[in-house]
């Protein structure tokens, strides 16, 4: 099933163009949204998650249209959003915070609603802070707050920002099990720097660059862009897009390898610095010629 | 953390109705309401509130005899800027919250509007009116508990600090929908604080301005019976709530409610400010009959008991100060020879309240004018069966006041009539009269001494208006303040020499031969003073 639908999507901040002609299709799993900083990912995130109105194009979040009040009003009953920098209230222990987050939700039913609270403090890890005052809680067990916050109401679409900033190796791994498992029954949108989590959890990946969409396909689509300009070699070589020395001993180039040279199999990462880097030079050389 | 996301079945929100939103809405209120209830600056406002009624309870100095509506406006005046104070902080506290701690992002995109959101906060001030109601009620129900209290506790007065809590709570609300800055709550109690101020001086007292205020200040500055007040409480507080509900409609049309919600608001405001507003200051047609019965009529209006052989009458409330009123005469009669004790007309008490000469800016009239009212209260007095009465006040509990009483029953046992007022009592019987009031209980004395001490050329037995208060000369009432210390010798001299000092001609020197004090000459000025003849 559709879950989102976004055609020719556009934002301009003033003379500045934030997003051109977006268009993708998010279905149930996970789709990680890639790019480099300042591709525009935030503020598509927003415009999903109907805190930012695009100038044009259109979307329809499972059907609805977010650009009339209605519509807007259906796609927030179905939504969860982790913004990137979530904020808090110091003297609200956890409980009470979801709790808040669960009102404005309209989960009416106060019985109901504490037990979607701690069903959600659960989900996260929390359920033994659950009465801990938030400024008592680490930078990893906010993160894990603000998801159960976005988590609250069982939404059908959650949109997550870098939810894995900040967290070390163990809580992100733990963080890619809760949204594995989310993945198997909503539409999850993940904007991420962390090319390891879109190939460990991503069904569907979106690439984003400079406000255009650059890719849209599968991961080991993404990677398949790098087959055949992946090469090892003892030295380094400066003609590669980008070259560097691995674990090995050997030095590992992403570009166009020359006769001779030992393919290796692309990774995500190459794959996404293949479609970046080429863009990135392609923009280069536009600009020179001007 | 372990993900058991599938162990509970998840709860969603109900599908969009105006009824699951209100039922959204009185959560979040409620949820409001305990943080706001909670709060540090409301709990230490709630004790700084009661801090001097907890003061009175724990040291035993609290006024045995309370006026309740005065305490009402007092409870009023404190209630403004630490409750009403307080909310407005706490409230705008809550409705920047987001803003604050730049929640705003991930609430943006949630389902309750922003305008059902302020409505919440709105909603919250609700229970923190009720808190208010608590507080008011706390030392007024105190204070109607003991037999002393005079007067009744008017509903719409109680109330008040509610409204007044609601108010400004409103005003904290809208200071965070329009300004984005926790600094403006605490400026707008700083100037509730200046405003206040303003308002128990007599430049706001004595003009209609005091009609536009949030706090209802009396004209007069003691207590008075009921019906002579000219702002009705009822209508006060209509135009309090009038006016919070014109603060929440601005709150709600600033976050783009529904239109015709903000339209009722504002014409339900309207009407309850300016309808409250208008009639509040309206001139009652019988408010003036009703201050000219209290003046010269009090007799029509009062009801008497009698104790012993004394009569006591008093306006309608004020029956408890009775036991006090009585303890002072008794202790005065004691002290005076036993055929004295008697002297005249039965002995009678009655209250008297001379408006105009309690009001805010003080005593405007002259000697004169008092004279001539006394003689209309003593032609009353003679006319109800009660010729001849001692005046007391309609304040009571406090040293001075005792003294004030003993000192109108001692110049009635002394002459057997009545103190005519004006004019000074010079000679002998000024100072045998001093020295009975000190002479009659600790409390009288020690009233006296504090009189004395804010008297300049004389010793005025009224702290608060010249019209009956009796004035002792300072030259008179020195030697008999040095008599007091010797009770035992003086008491036999005064029961032998009674007729001789009471009589209006003894001059004071043969007062100072019987007991053997000096006396000091003459002054100019005191050869000036007008004296009772």
């Amino acid at each position: 099933m559709t879950a989102v639908q976004a055609t020719g999507l556009a934002l301009r901040y003033g003379r500045t163009t934030a997003l051109e002609d977006v268009t993708f299709t998010l279905r149930t799993g996970v789709t990680g949204l890639l790019g480099p900083n300042g591709a525009g990912k935030t503020t598509l995130l927003r415009i999903v998650a109907t805190a930012l109105p695009a100038d044009g194009g259109t979307l329809r979040v499972f059907g609805h249209d977010p650009s009339t009040p209605p519509g807007r009003l259906a796609v927030r009953r179905l939504l969860g959003y982790l913004p990137q920098d979530p904020g808090f209230h110091p003297s609200f222990t956890a409980f009470e915070f979801v709790d808040y987050v669960a009102i404005l939700k309209e989960l009416t039913h106060r019985a109901t609603r504490h037990t979607e609270v701690a069903r959600v403090l659960s989900a996260v890890g929390l359920d033994d802070r659950r009465r801990s005052r938030i400024r008592t809680l680490s930078g990893g067990m906010k993160q894990r707050l603000a998801l159960a916050a976005a988590l609250v109401g069982d939404p059908d679409l959650v949109i997550l920002d870098e939810p894995t900033v900040g967290l070390d190796p163990e809580q992100r791994l733990r963080f890619r099990e809760l949204i594995a498992d989310l993945g198997e029954r909503k539409t999850v949108l993940l904007s991420t720097h962390q090319t390891e989590d879109v190939m460990s959890l991503c069904q569907e990946v979106v690439v984003l660059d400079r406000g255009r969409v650059r890719f849209e396909g599968t991961p080991t689509e993404l990677a398949g862009l790098a087959a055949g300009r992946v090469w090892t070699s003892a030295a380094r070589e400066a003609g590669a897009l980008a070259s560097w020395r691995t674990g090995t001993g050997l030095h590992r180039h992403v570009g166009d390898p020359p006769s001779g040279a030992a393919l290796v199999e692309p990774s995500i990462e190459d794959g996404y610095l293949t479609l970046v880097g080429a863009a990135a030079e392609a923009s280069a050389i536009a600009g020179g010629a001007r | 953390m372990t993900a058991t996301m599938t162990v509970a079945a998840p709860a969603r929100p109900t599908p969009s109705s105006t009824q699951g939103r209100r039922r959204a809405l009185l959560a979040l209120a409620r949820f409001e309401s305990i943080r706001m209830l909670r709060h540090p600056l409301t709990v230490a406002a709630a004790l700084l509130f009661l801090a001097p009624w907890l003061w009175g309870w724990l040291s035993g100095s609290a006024n045995r005899y309370p006026v309740l509506p005065d305490e009402l406006i007092t409870i009023q005046l404190l209630a403004l800027p630490i409750l009403g104070g307080s909310a407005l902080i706490v409230a705008n506290l809550v409705t920047l919250r987001a803003h604050r701690h730049k929640v705003d992002a991930s609430y943006d995109v949630l389902v309750l509007p922003p305008a059902w959101r302020v409505g919440g906060f709105l909603l919250a001030l609700l229970p923190l009116a009720g808190l208010s109601l608590l507080l008011a009620g706390v030392p007024v129900g105190d204070s109607a508990a003991l037999p002393g209290a005079a007067g009744s506790v008017d509903i719409a007065t109680l109330l008040t600090p509610s409204a007044l809590t609601l108010l400004l709570g409103a005003v904290g609300v809208l200071a965070g929908v329009l300004i984005r800055s926790v600094l403006i709550a605490p400026l707008v109690v700083l100037l509730v604080l200046v405003l206040e101020f303003l308002v128990i001086t007599p430049l706001i007292i004595e003009t209609g301005w005091r009609f536009l205020l949030p706090v209802y200040v009396s004209e007069f500055t003691v207590p008075v019976p009921a019906g002579v007040s000219d702002r009705p409480a009822a209508r006060h507080l209509a135009y309090l709530i009038g006016i919070t509900v014109l603060l929440a409609a601005a709150v709600l049309a600033r976050a783009n409610a529904r239109r015709q919600v903000v339209a009722a608001g504002l014409v339900v405001g309207l009407i309850l400010a300016v309808g409250g507003g208008l009639t509040q200051s309206r001139p009652d047609p019988g408010l003036a009959a009703a201050r000219v019965t209290v003046e010269e009529r009090a007799a029509s209006i009062q009801s008497c008991e009698i104790r012993g052989d004394v009569t006591y009458c008093f306006f309608e409330g004020f029956g408890g100060f009775v036991p006090g009123w009585d303890a002072v005469v008794t202790s005065v009669r004691a002290v005076v020879p036993a055929s004295a004790a008697s002297s005249g007309p039965p002995l009678a008490v009655r209250q008297r309240a001379s408006l105009d000469a309690i009001t805010a800016a003080g005593w405007t009239g002259s000697i004169a004018e008092d004279r001539r009212v006394v003689a209309g209260w003593k032609v009353e007095d003679a006319a109800a069966g009660t010729p001849e009465a001692v005046r007391v006040d309609t304040s009571w509990g406090d040293d001075r006041a005792a003294a004030a009483l003993a000192a109108e029953v001692a110049y009635r046992l002394m002459a057997a009539k009545a103190y005519d007022g004006g004019n000074f009592l010079c000679g002998a019987p000024a100072a045998l009269l001093v020295w009975l009031v000190g002479q009659a209980s600790p409390t009288t004395l020690a009233g006296m001494r504090s009189l004395d001490e804010t008297s300049f050329g004389a010793l005025s037995f009224s702290d608060i208006s010249s019209r009956y208060g009796i004035l002792v000369p300072d030259r008179a009432a020195a030697p008999a303040l040095e008599l007091l210390r010797r009770a035992d010798e003086v008491a036999p001299l005064v029961e032998r020499h009674w007729v001789e000092l009471t009589a209006p001609e003894t001059p004071l020197e043969r007062f100072g031969a019987i007991f053997g004090v000096p006396i000091q000459p003459l002054a100019p000025d005191d050869e000036a003073l007008p004296c009772v003849a």
